[in-house]
């Protein structure tokens, strides 16, 4: 089975092809501001290099936060009109959950995925040995995190943000886990089905606006 | 030719399968009209994540209700500019892996032009009217933009702006008023249904900018007059002095926009002139643009009020010359808040030089 899988809620932008348990190849980049112009090309190149025709891809897949909205938009608006173009499924591959299957394949459970929220919150979720969530994706005050910890037993963090934060569990910030990466969304696009896991965002924070007092006429006027 | 035509430059979700004469095949519109209402106005973060929820259901409701697998497509035309960025982000995207999973050609098309062009689109089944020639002047004013072009061919370098407004579109100002009068979110459509019974000189109010040889518009100081009559009297207190206020504030918006149009329309020697934008829906606007161009010998043309409301069908359109030219703007597309068309009119100048 050939997959191919777009990540670019963080500032990270990657693409990964995946074909049976194997990375057939992947690419990704950490410029400001341009994962619009830098994903198609790279999943052109990548097809190239790997000598696959678009058709030949059988299920795609695209991380959908939490994260930057618009990054979110970047990526999940290109996988839509790949799935629509390619006639092919579109799994949705949480961020954190990504994050955390790259760590349980070298550390114990429960893991804690982290990505620094700003605004002195994370987002976080917590995932078991098998994969399980057991806390959803949410922003969570940095203070919060040491009792979040504690309550689910976490042995394993991962995330680059963690190396700032003072929590005493076994941390992974290296390689492709210190944000989310396509290689391991194209992972879990393997295994989740498309009808339970689809490619819309995980906001996990409000639109920012708050509702007016509108003046009301007091006559009926529709 | 087949082409498919994608718009989320707003609070609009379309697409549109339409052919090469200009003939819309099938279209579809998702508003978002009443998830922005309470707000009295578009929240940019909730239109573009509204966007992104039903893009892919729009797109697919074009082909399942023309019949046609997107293989049959022979390019795809995309608002790339000007608009909210989250919003015309999930547009361009979408047209992007669209086109490239296909093997298709791709433009991005100014949201402006797609306006402008509007009035060549052919409705199946509804009455045709004989499509303007070029040159035209055109006004489009829509609840983000008011201005007059001249209009010589499809392509952006034969479209010049005569004249813009300095502040509020002619649209804001009724969305705003609206809001002011208590009547809900759009202002557009309840103004122009309670004007229509309404004495429009019952109140007396300024004419906004109305000078001989200027042809830019200002409404920020007729949405203050309003303010100010309100203030003073009060909202009003029965039905009648209601629609006598919206009658008298819609007159004279609609009685400038006509004057400034024919006064662009005679500098430039043109016979036609084209009503483009989701204000030329409004009812007196039509009504009273024909009635006072034809003294002086000039045919008004408007588009079926569907192509007036922001569509995906005259992006497709304003998209075909590129594409039938074989041209691609490919992976390389992305958008912009801004129009490509020469701009004439400093916005924000208010009345300093008025």
């Amino acid at each position: 089975m050939r997959i191919l899988a777009i990540e670019s809620s963080s500032r990270r932008g990657s693409v990964a092809l995946l074909e049976g348990d194997r990375v057939v190849g992947s690419l990704e980049h950490e410029h400001l501001n341009s994962h619009a112009e830098r994903l198609l090309p790279f999943i052109e190149r990548l097809l190239a290099e790997a000598g696959w025709s678009k058709s030949s891809l059988d299920r795609l897949g695209v991380g959908i936060g939490p994260g930057s909205f618009t990054g979110l938009r970047v990526g999940i608006a290109l996988a839509d009109g790949l799935s629509i173009g390619l006639d092919r499924p579109l799994t949705g591959v949480g961020s954190l959950r990504s994050m955390a299957f790259g760590a349980l394949s070298e550390r114990p459970g429960p893991c804690c995925a982290l990505l620094d929220a700003r605004r002195g919150e994370l987002f976080a979720a917590i995932y078991d040995a098998d994969h399980l969530e057991l806390t959803a994706p949410a922003a969570i005050p940095v203070t919060d995190l040491p009792a979040l910890l504690e309550t689910y037993g976490v042995a394993t963090v991962v995330g680059e943000v963690a190396q700032h934060l003072p929590h005493g569990r076994i941390q992974l910030t290296g390689g492709t886990l210190d944000l989310p990466h396509a290689r391991w969304v194209a992972a879990l696009t393997a295994v989740l089905d498309e009808a339970e896991f689809p490619a819309l965002p995980e906001y996990v924070r409000g639109i920012g606006a708050e509702l007016p007092i509108l003046p009301r006429s007091g006559l009926e006027a529709r | 030719m087949l082409i498919l035509g994608i718009e989320t430059s707003c609070d609009e979700t379309a697409a549109a399968l339409v052919s090469g004469d200009g003939t819309v095949v099938s279209d579809a519109v998702h508003s978002q009209i009443k998830l922005h209402a309470p707000y009295g106005g578009v929240v940019p973060e909730l239109a573009s994540r509204d966007h992104l929820r039903n893009v892919r259901p729009v797109i697919r409701e074009v082909f399942s209700k023309a019949g046609l697998s997107p293989s049959a497509l022979s390019g795809i035309a995309v608002t790339c500019r000007p608009g909210l960025s989250g919003a015309l982000l999930v547009g361009v995207q979408v047209a992007k892996g669209l086109a490239f999973a296909l093997d298709k050609p791709i433009v991005g098309v100014d949201h402006l032009v797609g306006h402008l062009l509007a009035v060549f689109l052919k409705f199946p089944g509804a009455p045709t009217q004989p499509a303007p020639e070029y040159p035209f002047v055109a006004l489009l004013a829509s609840g983000g933009h008011t201005a007059l072009y001249r209009v010589a061919g499809p392509a952006i370098a034969q479209i010049n702006e005569l004249g813009a407004t300095r502040d509020d579109a002619a649209g804001e100002c009724f969305d705003k008023v609206g809001k002011l009068l208590g009547l809900g979110y759009p202002g557009g459509p309840v103004i122009d249904r309670l004007a229509k019974d309404g004495n429009p000189d019952a109140v007396q109010l300024p004419w906004p900018m109305r000078r001989k040889g200027s042809l830019e518009f200002s409404f920020s100081g007729l949405k203050s007059n309003m303010l100010r009559w309100v203030n003073e009297h009060g909202l009003p207190k029965d039905e009648q002095a209601q629609k006598d206020l919206c009658a008298a504030f819609q007159r004279r918006v609609v009685d400038t926009l006509i004057w400034k149009a024919l006064e662009a329309a005679r500098a430039e020697r043109v016979s036609t002139l084209v009503l483009a934008g989701g204000v030329a829906a409004n009812r007196e606007l039509r009504e009273r643009s024909a009635a006072q161009a034809a003294p002086h010998g000039i045919r008004v043309v408007v588009p079926p009020f569907k192509a007036c409301t922001d569509n995906a069908s005259m992006i497709a359109y304003a998209g075909l010359h590129r594409l039938a030219a074989g041209e691609n703007d490919a992976g390389a597309l992305l958008m912009s808040p801004h129009t490509c068309l020469p701009q004439s009119t400093k916005k924000g100048r208010g009345k300093r030089d008025n």
